[in-house]
Parts: C-alpha cells; sequence; structure tokens
C-alpha cells in the first residue's frame, strides 16, 4: 500500500494536493466538498486587515494556455472571514489561511484574528502581481520579506509558508530570506504579470488592464523556480502553477515539491480533478515500487 | 485546456436594437451564434468596456439574434442602460445550468428582471406541448415587462397568463406567491419554475414543497468570474456560476438556510438579503 500523506511542518496531510489560494476559498461549506473532492486540504483566499471589494470587472480572461486575472484581492476582512471560520467548528480538514498586509503591524493584527479558529497554518502571500503596496514590490525586497516574515513567525506557532512570485531576477534570494525568518515552507508560485488587448476597441480587457498569468503557461516556470529552489533551502516547497494533472504533480515532485496546489485547472475540469490526481500519484508510484513520495522528490537534481 | 476558446473572452457585438419592456426595464437584442446556441436560465457577463462586466440572463434566445433585459440599479446596468442601437458590447458565455423541461403542466412565477429567462422557457416548454401557466407579478402595471410578448405566447390552449400586482393597477391584488397557492388548488400544476426577488422565491419554493411538487429557481448572487474560480458567487456549498443559477428542489432544500436569508457582497462578506 502506497502512501501518499506528506507532513510540512506540523502540518499533516492525507495527500499533497491542495487548494490554491484566490480559488473557490471563501465559504466554509465549499471548503468541506473540495475536501470530499479529493484535496488533502484547502488555502484561503488572501484575506487583509479591511474588508476589499476588489476591481470592477473583468476580473478575469482566457488566453493562450491560461487565464489572466485581476481580481484585486476581494476579501471580507480578517474579522469577518475569522468570526465565519470560528463559527465553522464543524470544519475538520487542513485549512491554511493565505494573509496579505504592508506592515509587521498589519499582518500581526491579521494573523491575531485567526489564532482560535480551525485555521491550521499561514501563507503569507507576497506575490500577487497586480495590486501595489502589498504585492510584488515587497515580495520582491528581501528585506521587507524577511520583515513580515518575521511578524507573523513571533505572532504565531502554527506552521506558515510564504508564497514567492516568479517575477524576480533572483527566486532563491527572496525564499532564503523567508527561511531565515523562520517561515516553515515556501509556496512557488504566484502568477506573473500579463496583459491582452481586444482588436475591435482596441483597449486592454482586464479592468485594471494589467493581470497575473495562471495555467498551463505558467508552469514551466514554476517548475524552473521549484528546482532552483530545492537545491538552496531546507524547509520544504510546496510547488503551484499549472497543475491539471497528476502528471504535472510528479513533475513538481520530481524538482523538489512536497506537495502541489492547484487552481485554474478548477475551471475546465471541475472539483473532481483532486481525486483523479491523487489516483494518479499513488498509482504511478504502485507501477514504480515506491511506498510513498520520498522515492520521488527531487530525483530530477542527479546528474 | 482547449486553447483559445472564444467562451472565456468577450466577443463584441453590435447593439441591433433597443425596446422599453416597462416603464424601468430595457431590452437589447444583439447578434451572436454561441448564445443562439443557449438554453433558458443560462447568463451572459456582458461588458461595457471601461465600465463593469455582470451576469444577465438571456430574456429572448432565437437562431438569428438574442436578448437581455435590464433595470438599472448602479454603474454597470446604468451604463447599459443609456445605450443605443449601434453601440458596442462585450459578451461572454452562456454560463451556467439552465432550466430543465420537465413536466406535463408547469407554473412559471417571475417577478421584476426575474421574469427575463421565464419568456425563452415559456417558449420552449410550449414547443414540446407542454401545458404552461405564466404568473408575472409586478408593484404597477407600468412596471410589468414582457406583456404584449407574454400575451401573444400564452394566446394558445396551453398556455395561461395571470398577472398580480401590488396596488391592483392590472391582473390580481396582491402578491405572487398567495395567487400561485390558490392557482395550485384549482390547477393540476406538477412543475413550478421561479425566478424573481428572493424574498418571493423562498416562498414559492417553500409553498411548492409544501405541497410535494418539484421546484426549479433560478437564483443571484455576485458574479465575477462566471467560471467556478473566483468563489464570489457561492451559495451553501454550492458554486452558483456552474451548478446554477437554476437550482432544482434537492438543491434548494441544501440551501434552504441561506435562501432569502443571506447573501456574500463584493468583498464575500456574509449579509442579509
Ligand atoms: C445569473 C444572473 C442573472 C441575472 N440576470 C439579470 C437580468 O436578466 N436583468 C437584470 O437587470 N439583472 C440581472 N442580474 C443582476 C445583475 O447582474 C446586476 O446585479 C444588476 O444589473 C446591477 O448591476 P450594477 O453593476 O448596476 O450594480 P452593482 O454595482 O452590482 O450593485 C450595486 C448595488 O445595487 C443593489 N442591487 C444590484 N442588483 C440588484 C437587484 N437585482 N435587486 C436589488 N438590488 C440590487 C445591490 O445593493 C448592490 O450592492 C442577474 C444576476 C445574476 C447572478
Ligand atoms: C482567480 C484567481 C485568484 C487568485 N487569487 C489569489 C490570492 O488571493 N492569493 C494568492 O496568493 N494567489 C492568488 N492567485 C494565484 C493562485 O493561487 C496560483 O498561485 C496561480 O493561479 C498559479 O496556479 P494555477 O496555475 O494552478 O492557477 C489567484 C489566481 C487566480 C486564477
Ligand atoms: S462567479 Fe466566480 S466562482 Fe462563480
Amino acid at each position: 500500500m502506497v502512501d501518499i500523506s506528506v507532513a510540512i511542518s506540523s502540518l499533516k496531510l492525507e495527500n499533497p494536493t491542495l487548494l490554491a489560494s484566490g480559488i473557490l476559498g471563501i465559504s466554509p461549506k465549499t471548503f468541506m466538498r473540495i475536501k470530499k473532492s479529493g484535496a488533502g486540504g484547502i488555502v484561503t483566499k488572501s484575506i487583509g486587515l479591511e474588508p476589499n471589494d476588489g476591481y470592477s470587472a473583468p476580473t478575469l480572461v482566457e488566453v493562450e494556455g491560461g487565464y489572466l486575472n485581476a481580481m484585486g484581492l476581494p476579501n471580507p476582512g480578517c474579522e469577518a472571514f475569522s468570526e465565519e471560520l470560528r463559527e465553522a467548528d464543524w470544519l475538520d480538514m487542513p485549512i491554511i489561511v493565505s494573509v496579505f498586509g504592508s506592515s509587521p503591524e498589519e499582518l500581526a493584527k491579521i494573523v491575531d484574528s485567526f489564532e482560535d479558529t480551525p485555521c491550521q497554518a499561514y501563507e503569507l502571500n507576497l506575490s500577487c502581481p497586480h495590486v501595489s503596496n502589498v504585492g510584488v514590490e515587497v515580495g520582491s525586497d528581501p528585506r521587507s520579506v524577511y520583515e513580515l516574515t518575521s511578524a507573523i513567525k513571533q505572532k504565531s506557532k502554527k506552521p506558515l509558508f510564504v508564497k514567492v512570485t516568479p517575477m524576480v531576477p533572483d527566486v532563491i534570494e527572496i525564499a532564503k530570506a523567508a527561511e531565515e525568518a523562520g517561515a516553515d515552507g515556501i509556496t512557488a508560485v504566484n502568477t506573473m504579470k500579463g496583459m491582452v488587448i481586444d482588436l475591435k476597441i482596441g483597449r486592454p480587457i482586464l479592468h485594471n488592464r494589467v493581470g497575473g498569468l495562471s495555467g498551463p503557461a505558467l508552469k514551466p516556470v514554476a517548475i524552473r523556480c521549484v528546482y532552483e529552489l530545492y537545491k538552496s533551502l531546507n524547509i520544504p516547497i510546496i510547488g503551484c502553477g499549472g497543475v491539471t494533472t497528476w502528471e504535472d504533480a510528479i513533475e513538481f515532485f520530481m524538482v523538489g515539491a512536497t506537495a502541489v496546489q492547484v487552481g485554474t485547472a478548477i475551471a475546465s475540469r471541475d472539483l473532481i480533478l483532486f481525486q483523479e490526481i491523487v489516483d494518479g500519484i499513488i498509482k504511478y508510484l504502485e507501477e514504480k515500487g515506491h511506498d510513498d513520495l520520498k522515492g520521488i522528490i527531487g530525483i530530477a537534481h542527479k546528474r | 485546456m482547449e486553447l483559445l476558446t472564444s467562451v472565456n473572452r468577450p466577443r463584441i457585438c453590435k447593439i441591433l436594437s433597443v425596446q422599453n419592456e416597462s416603464a424601468t426595464m430595457k431590452t437589447f437584442e444583439f447578434a451572436d451564434d454561441e448564445c443562439s446556441a443557449a438554453t433558458a436560465g443560462q447568463f451572459i457577463m456582458l461588458w461595457i468596456p471601461g465600465v463593469d462586466e455582470f451576469p444577465l440572463s438571456l430574456s429572448n434566445i432565437k437562431s438569428g439574434s438574442v436578448s437581455v433585459t435590464v433595470k438599472p440599479w448602479a454603474e454597470g446596468s446604468n451604463s447599459l442602460y443609456k445605450m443605443r442601437t449601434g453601440e458596442l458590447i462585450g459578451v461572454r458565455g452562456p454560463y451556467g445550468r439552465g432550466f430543465q423541461l420537465k413536466g406535463r403542466s408547469a407554473a412559471l412565477v417571475g417577478g421584476g428582471t426575474g421574469i427575463a429567462p421565464l419568456i425563452p422557457l415559456a417558449e420552449a416548454l410550449l414547443s414540446e406541448d407542454r401545458e404552461v401557466t405564466l404568473l408575472l407579478a409586478a408593484k404597477t402595471r407600468s412596471e410589468l415587462p414582457f406583456l404584449a410578448k407574454a400575451t401573444k405566447l400564452m394566446d394558445f390552449d396551453k398556455g395561461e397568463l395571470i398577472l398580480t400586482t401590488d396596488d391592483g393597477s392590472i391582473g390580481v391584488k396582491g402578491q405572487a406567491p398567495k395567487t400561485l397557492n390558490s392557482l395550485m388548488g384549482k390547477k393540476k400544476i406538477d412543475m413550478v419554475y421561479v425566478c424573481g426577488p428572493e424574498f418571493m422565491m423562498q416562498k414559492v419554493v417553500q409553498l411548492s414543497i409544501a405541497r410535494g411538487i418539484e421546484v426549479q429557481a433560478s437564483l443571484e448572487r455576485i458574479m465575477k468570474c462566471a467560471i467556478g474560480l473566483c468563489g464570489s458567487c457561492c451559495v451553501g456549498d454550492l458554486i452558483l456560476c456552474r451548478d446554477g443559477p437554476v437550482l432544482d428542489s434537492h438543491e434548494l432544500i441544501k440551501v434552504e438556510d441561506e435562501l432569502g436569508l443571506l447573501t456574500r457582497d463584493k468583498s464575500g462578506r456574509i449579509s442579509s438579503l
């Protein structure tokens, strides 16, 4: 019997698939449905200090090989969302709350509001490509990354994963800053900035003009980032970007990921794709004679 | 994933005609092959470049052209309301699960803009030779949309049109659920369809379930992506843009504790309806 459960710091997952941040991730009842569809756990929408409506629409548009989105970090704010989680005491599954903020004080307050909820770990989103002051600007500066990561680690004993942007010359430098500040894992990666124009009216389709590229087109970039990080870090990596099939997940494990997150693929494949990915991973490990994921994590680094 | 799909990207269409549907609603006609293939109850995301993109039900589905019907509320619907023949809109979709055609004798209950998807539904049911009772509700006569079209459509053996207004200025005075209740006492209705203000849908759903009659309701929630990614439209554990907007009896019972009571605003915060 193959065992595909994984532990990332003290967070235990029945299987190595997670729902990526910003995808659904807002209603506790849907979290349970996603779990029943086969996911090992979920990452919530990124939550800030205050409620935020997000940008005007269009906020999402399909492009070659994926989607561009400029949702604008819509979220109910930490007070309302933590209250909703607190009331959902029947939630019996790994919940990772994604948080964003522009200062250590702000993040400390946000994290504080989730300490007594079913939240089991945090993900720090330092990598949203289309919102200023809380996204890639801070996420591209190792000093800010260090400060913001430390702020959360000082406030909470729960595991903290830091989500990085691929839009930096050196992703290792950023991830190392997070590791030094006490991060328990790195999520790689968030979306990359892109734009799409409608020819008939000659203007960008997204209301915000610029949006983040996700889906299969992002996968090779994400695979490269995980590959680079695996060599230089001592903490686990969660792969994210374009995972659509079990083969994609295996590719992430081979470059060094311990778990994967799935986002955009849900649009074309439905929630049941979690079970398909999980079944595919099990079948692959069985065929190759591995007892667990350890047998394949990082093997692409061998020369 | 299919490359370069035309479904999840706005297609630019010219407005072919604009018609006053009532004192407070207008119908906009445009041509789009994908929408012509839609089923009643499905919706589109309509883009007004530079302003906003929002969901609208198709109020007419024909092979040459389709239409949407809108009531002005805020920025998005206000700017559509002001648009004229020849101006350009973006359209993506159609999305979601529409009405399922069922039963021998259906009652269709509509209020306000919720009447929009019931018009193509009535047409589809009649074309399959099913009996249709169309029950349209409004505050007052001048706000009752689709009057001419509904009258013409119901002018068959198999069709009956019942109007209700709060002030009695036309048809039965009172509220739609009450009129439906007395209709159910007189006629053998075996399928109820409803779309309108949510408190009205809640009553109609409760009434139908109490009488053991199957019911389908088309719900509204904030919709931003329409493809099941953003989560803005969740009701219970349902993702309304994909699992709905039309829910069946089984699903409606599942979301009973939210129906007519709770919704989420654009930030995702729960608020009461
Ligand atoms: C599947 C689906 C189908 C729809 N079909 C239609 C349709 O056929 N015709 C139509 O006119 N609308 C329809 N709507 C509603 C429509 O999408 C918009 O909500 C509405 O047009 C207002 O948009 P807006 O951008 O002007 O206002 P928004 O900026 O979205 O809303 C501003 C505020 O106005 C109020 N408001 C908005 N809409 C309503 C409403 N319907 N009832 C009461 N208060 C409201 C709310 O308080 C809201 O916060 C549908 C919605 C969904 C989800
Ligand atoms: C609609 C949408 C909303 C997103 N919102 C967030 C968010 O709030 N926080 C975040 O960290 N990432 C967000 N992301 C990025 C995803 O979590 C993920 O990093 C990215 O989409 C790549 O994975 P995928 O190709 O599997 O979608 C969002 C992506 C999409 C498509
Ligand atoms: S509108 Fe985005 S999930 Fe339904």
